[in-house]
């Protein structure tokens, strides 16, 4: 019900409702672009862009065609993947960046941390932000499928893709404990 | 185990964004919005519209209905068993308006309608209209209660026009255009203004539905039609209770054992010819002239319902052909019947004309239009005679 009234004001181009929508959404999609982009700079335009696509958009929006955050995610795909070509064309060296490492100190952080780090800049940002999303934001497998503009089915392939994964680069020699692939 | 996944990657500390650049982003967006606000909205919002437009307009049942598409309102309907309103219709100068009727509707999908229809604050018709079996009309004014048998032939949907359900298909069909109302009028609704000649209704009519922020269903319609004579109607529909508890006790009619039973009324089948009947009966109350071009179906059935509800010692006033209980049976018959294939034609997409203004009673201009089936198209003229041309 909550998705119908944001949709419906969003469609009216009502400030608080942008507002609102705006405020539930910047933090994740910044990290979310962030992720995929090598400098904070970068991520901020992301996200910029993406809301201003987003609110010139808005009435073109059709539920039936997937979830509004997956809507909103979607844009933010294209602009992050706009900003990938054109810094390709100005012959940038992209290096991928470890998630969610910035503003954080290493050394001060004890061995598991920076291995599971480096564990998760080894994999593509899509497995990473399933993990972080359901692991360390405890989001369900619904959330994370409307995010994703998916089906429930796979995202739970993904997820359970992305876990193998982890647990293949976390301990590539043997099989950890405790690390299953199912909830 | 997963748990010690979670273990491990809450260790991840999300990063933040830049206070600063998060609180100019805002204001961004803020002023963006608002900006970029459209002129017109798509018809996914028409529907929402048109659903509150339908409920407070299509009173007893003969809304012409409107037309496209609406998939969030549409989901809200469908997921509504329920729906309880007033609504008020007040007649008058300016804001000197004076309460002719108002009228309190219960809607229950796969059960039924009832209206208690009160005049100048007094009981006058209550309708009970069931989803499967007769429908029921209790006219205090004449203490009388009448079974109405509607035709088989009809869908139940077409006559229950106020089903949560059934006022789905009407959002799917209304392609009308809305303009929002700016939000620091709204407060915690959200209003629209619907263009009121997508409901057939004239081009000056005001028409403003407002949406609860809240639950995102209509709370609050008003329509204000100008007349020619520089009054206005003002119809009011508000208190809306959508799946509300329902009281068994509220829907069902209690019918009084002092008033007189009378025979079934049996609605003949829609037919163009109860549409012309009805409409020669209006212009014999009238001075000759028919309904206005302006909304002739609700005139019309209004004009006929003040012919059922005329008390006896007030026959000698009318028509000869619609004097007595016979009479008034046949004018209601044929007024339900009448609107209800003037109804399916809307529906059908038959492109119906009606020049009520142009012709009077007995002229030869064109009255009505409407495309058949077969690619001709069917006239009526003033003086009531029908026609077919290719």
């Amino acid at each position: 019900m909550k998705h119908q009234i944001t949709v419906i004001a969003l469609k009216c181009h009502d400030a608080e409702a942008w507002t609102a929508f705006y405020r539930c959404h910047v933090r994740p999609l910044w990290q979310f672009t962030r992720r995929r982009l090598n400098q904070e700079t970068e991520a901020e335009d992301a996200v910029s862009e993406t809301f201003m696509a987003a609110i010139k958009s808005i009435e073109r929006y059709d539920p039936a065609g997937g979830s509004l955050e997956g809507w909103l995610y979607g844009i933010a795909r294209r602009k992050v993947a706009d900003r990938l070509r054109a810094a390709y064309r100005l012959r940038l060296i992209l290096t991928p960046h470890p998630p969610d490492q910035a503003g954080n100190d290493s050394r001060t952080e004890d061995v598991t941390t920076e291995r599971v780090r480096q564990t998760l800049a080894r994999m593509s940002a899509q497995q990473r932000d399933v993990l972080l999303w359901m692991h360390r934001d405890q989001l369900s497998v619904r959330q994370i499928a409307a995010r994703l503009n998916r089906t429930e089915k796979a995202a739970e392939n993904l997820l359970y893709r992305a876990r193998l994964r982890f647990r293949e680069l976390y301990e590539p020699k043997h099989q950890p404990q405790g690390l299953g692939t199912g909830r | 185990m997963n748990d010690e996944l979670d273990k491990l990657l809450s260790r991840i500390e999300p990063q933040e964004p830049r206070k600063a650049w998060l609180d100019a982003l805002e204001q961004q967006v803020r002023t963006h919005a608002v900006v970029r606000r459209p002129r017109r909205v798509t018809p996914w919002l028409a529907g929402g519209a048109a659903v509150a437009a339908c409920a407070a307009l299509a009173v007893l049942m003969l809304l012409p209905g409107p037309g496209p598409s609406f998939a969030d309102v549409q989901l809200h309907m469908q997921q509504s068993v329920s729906l309880n309103y007033i609504t008020r219709i007040e007649v008058g100068f300016g804001d000197n308006l004076l309460p002719i009727s108002d009228t309190r509707t219960w809607i229950v999908r796969d059960t039924g309608t009832r209206c208690d229809i009160n005049l100048m604050g007094k009981p006058m018709v209550q309708v009970w209209l069931p989803r499967n079996g007769p429908a029921m009309l209790v006219d205090h004014l004449h203490r009388a209660v009448m079974p109405i048998q509607l035709p088989d032939m009809l869908d139940p949907d077409v006559l229950l026009r106020f089903d949560p359900a059934t006022l789905v298909h009407q959002i799917s069909r209304f392609g009308g255009h809305i303009e929002p109302i700016p939000a620091h009028d709204a407060g915690d609704r959200i209003g629209f203004a619907i263009a009121a000649t997508d409901l057939h209704l004239p081009a000056d009519a005001r028409i403003e539905l407002w949406v609860d922020r809240a639950t995102s269903l209509p709370a609050r319609l008003t329509c204000r039609v100008p007349l020619r004579n520089g009054q206005a109607v003002l119809w009011t529909t508000e208190q809306f209770q959508w799946d509300a508890p329902v009281n068994s006790a509220n829907l069902l009619l209690d019918l009084p054992v002092d008033y007189e039973r009378t025979e079934t009324l049996v609605v003949p089948p829609p037919s163009a010819e109860a549409l012309v009947r009805t409409l020669g009966r209006f212009a014999d109350l009238n001075a000759d002239a028919f309904p206005s071009s302006e909304m002739p179906t609700w005139e019309a059935l209004v004009k006929v319902l003040t012919i059922v509800v005329q008390p006896s010692t007030t026959w000698d006033m009318l028509p000869a052909s619609m004097r007595g209980p016979d009479g008034q049976r046949q004018a209601l018959g044929d007024a339900i019947a009448g609107g209800l294939f003037y109804l399916q034609v809307q529906e059908a997409d038959k492109h119906p004309k009606y020049f009520g203004d142009r012709v009077r009673l007995g002229d030869d201009g064109v009255l009505m239009s409407w495309r058949q089936s077969d690619g001709s198209t069917c006239i009526v003229r003033g003086n009531l005679q029908m026609e077919t041309t290719p």
